[in-house]
């Protein structure tokens, strides 16, 4: 059972489907959230829809002090910041060639810094709260090579990298620190891929289907949650065996 | 709410079968399905400790069986189909440790280590196939599963343990090419690695587990974990939750297979424990 009664967790990107659902689910196991995305209308819908147990703050991740805002928020409302989820994430289908710096440094922004800045910013109130769990969302592009979205790949092996690397620092806090590899998943990112992407995706995808917003936001809520106690630096592939 | 998850009762009316269940991590493992509502089979060589667990819980019943004997393993499942027409959990955690040096490794300790950590988990997994396929067919579940334990050493090898790592390794391998087939048929595979746990199996190979700072020192969590601490992963792993991991390994190790850092670095940025 994963009882997730008394923590509080903080969910960027929490507008988009992925995002929505880990607060739901979070929300749903008996935690408080704090949701975050740059999208107020959308967030703030979601968050009014799960009641009392949640709050939207509008929050661009590459802002050092927006995160302060957010974790303000959290510690003020709720008391505390247990969790961390890092699903926060822009796509931008280019080749490398057709890759210009303002796209790279667009993607790299959301995807990378603000994954950074989200863990630097909660060390502090899970150090005073005896530890916490943070939970990067990378990709399957974070294991695996693109021939189509250059950027975000990019952006997802720093993911990956950085999660590794926190998990060592962190540790001795008590601190876990995580990370999700979602194959294709049926969401609105999606919808930017060029014509006839999305059909290949699920062709090399061995469950033969894209996977769905809460199968992601349950192995999140299963990271987070005290049941994975012993697991730091772990890599989940929630991807239908696509990385295989 | 589209959460379809029910966490405190996942496996009501399901058949699990837990490998090596009379101990340590198999033994938490079997415990837990039981206390989620499954029916849970548990096979192992020691028929006084397979008493003892069966004994701890109604819905658990032991099976002495070794996962190297196929001709035991065929008749568990026929057992199986007769008494509940249906498997829903195969766990592969039936698996031995000793640690020799390469050098002077007998053949005979070789065979020992990949025929029990590697050939079970292919004897096991194939004879329960038609049954966990059947299962999906008939309308019983949507998917089944098969959820292999390897282990930290299959990822990285200590020293001394080149047989069983090899064994371990190879488990890995063999869960991404199990995955790959099987799915189509609604058979989940999967891999859970753990790493030390303070289990009788690791304090085997680590010693006394009071005394082996050495040891604990290694894991950035400073400590070992617990069997439990496992079998909630697998738990996870084999549940509808986890419906769309396919051929994924979830190390449960407290960050030990994270690059080693030595401890004058670690001096040298103030970061000692």
């Amino acid at each position: 059972m994963t009882s997730l009664s008394g923590l509080t967790a903080i969910v960027t990107g929490a507008a988009g489907a992925m995002g929505e659902q880990e607060a739901r689910i979070l929300a749903e196991r008996g935690a408080n959230v704090v949701l975050t995305d740059v999208r107020a209308d959308e967030g703030t819908a979601i968050a009014d829809d799960i009641g009392d147990a949640a709050v939207f703050v509008q929050h661009d991740v590459s802002s050092e002090s927006g995160w302060n805002t957010v974790v303000e928020t959290a510690l003020s409302k709720f008391g505390s910041v247990n969790v961390l989820v890092n699903n926060a994430a822009i796509s931008k289908a280019f080749k490398l060639i057709d890759t210009d710096v303002e796209t790279f440094d667009l993607v790299y922004r959301v995807n990378q810094l603000g994954v950074f800045l989200g863990m630097k910013s909660v060390v502090e109130p899970m150090k005073a709260a005896g530890g916490g769990a943070i939970i990067n969302i990378s990709s399957v592009a974070g294991l695996q090579g693109t021939s189509t979205i250059f950027a975000y790949s990019a952006s997802k092996w720093a993911v990956r990298g950085m999660t590794q690397s926190a998990a060592l620092e962190l540790a001795r806090y008590k601190i876990r620190v995580n990370s999700v590899f979602p194959g294709v998943i049926d969401t609105p990112m999606n919808d930017a891929n060029p014509p006839g992407m999305n059909e290949v995706l699920v062709k090399t995808t061995p469950l033969r289907r894209m996977g769905q917003a809460h199968e992601v936001a349950e192995a999140v809520a299963f990271l987070a949650s005290p049941q994975a106690s012993f697991a730091t630096g772990a890599e989940l592939a929630i991807d239908g065996g696509m990385s295989i | 709410m589209t959460s379809t998850a029910e966490p405190c009762r996942r496996f009501e009316g399901c058949v699990v079968l837990v490998t090596g269940g009379t101990s340590g991590i198999g033994a938490a493992t079997a415990i837990r399905f039981a206390n989620e509502g499954a029916q849970v089979l548990v096979t192992g060589r020691d028929e006084t400790r397979g008493a003892e667990i069966a004994s701890s819980h109604d819905n658990i019943q032991f099976h002495q069986v070794d996962v190297t004997d196929r001709d035991a393993i065929d008749a568990l499942m026929e057992t199986i189909e007769a008494t509940f027409g249906r498997l829903d959990v195969v766990v592969n955690s039936a698996g031995v440790v000793n640690a020799r040096p390469f050098a002077s490794m007998s053949t005979r300790h070789w065979q020992e280590m990949i025929d029990t950590n590697l050939t079970g988990a292919f004897h096991v997994s194939q004879a329960a196939l038609p049954l966990l396929r059947s299962t999906v067919a008939g309308g019983s579940a949507k998917t089944t599963s098969i959820v292999n334990l390897s282990s930290l050493n299959g990822l990285r090898v200590d020293p001394g343990l080149s047989a069983y790592g090899s064994a371990k390794a190879a488990l890995i391998a063999l869960t991404e090419g199990m995955a790959v087939e099987l799915i189509e048929s609604g058979v989940r595979v999967n891999c859970v690695s753990p790493g030390a746990i303070d289990t009788p199996m690791s304090s085997s190979t680590a010693g006394d587990i009071e005394n082996s700072e050495a040891f604990t020192s290694a894991i950035p969590a400073g400590r070992y974990g617990t069997a439990d601490e496992v079998a909630a992963a697998i738990l996870f792993v084999a549940s509808q939750e986890a419906a769309f991991m396919v051929g994924a390994n979830l190390v449960i190790d407290g960050g030990a297979t994270l690059p080693s850092r030595h401890p004058d670095l670690l001096n040298m940025f103030n970061m000692e424990r």
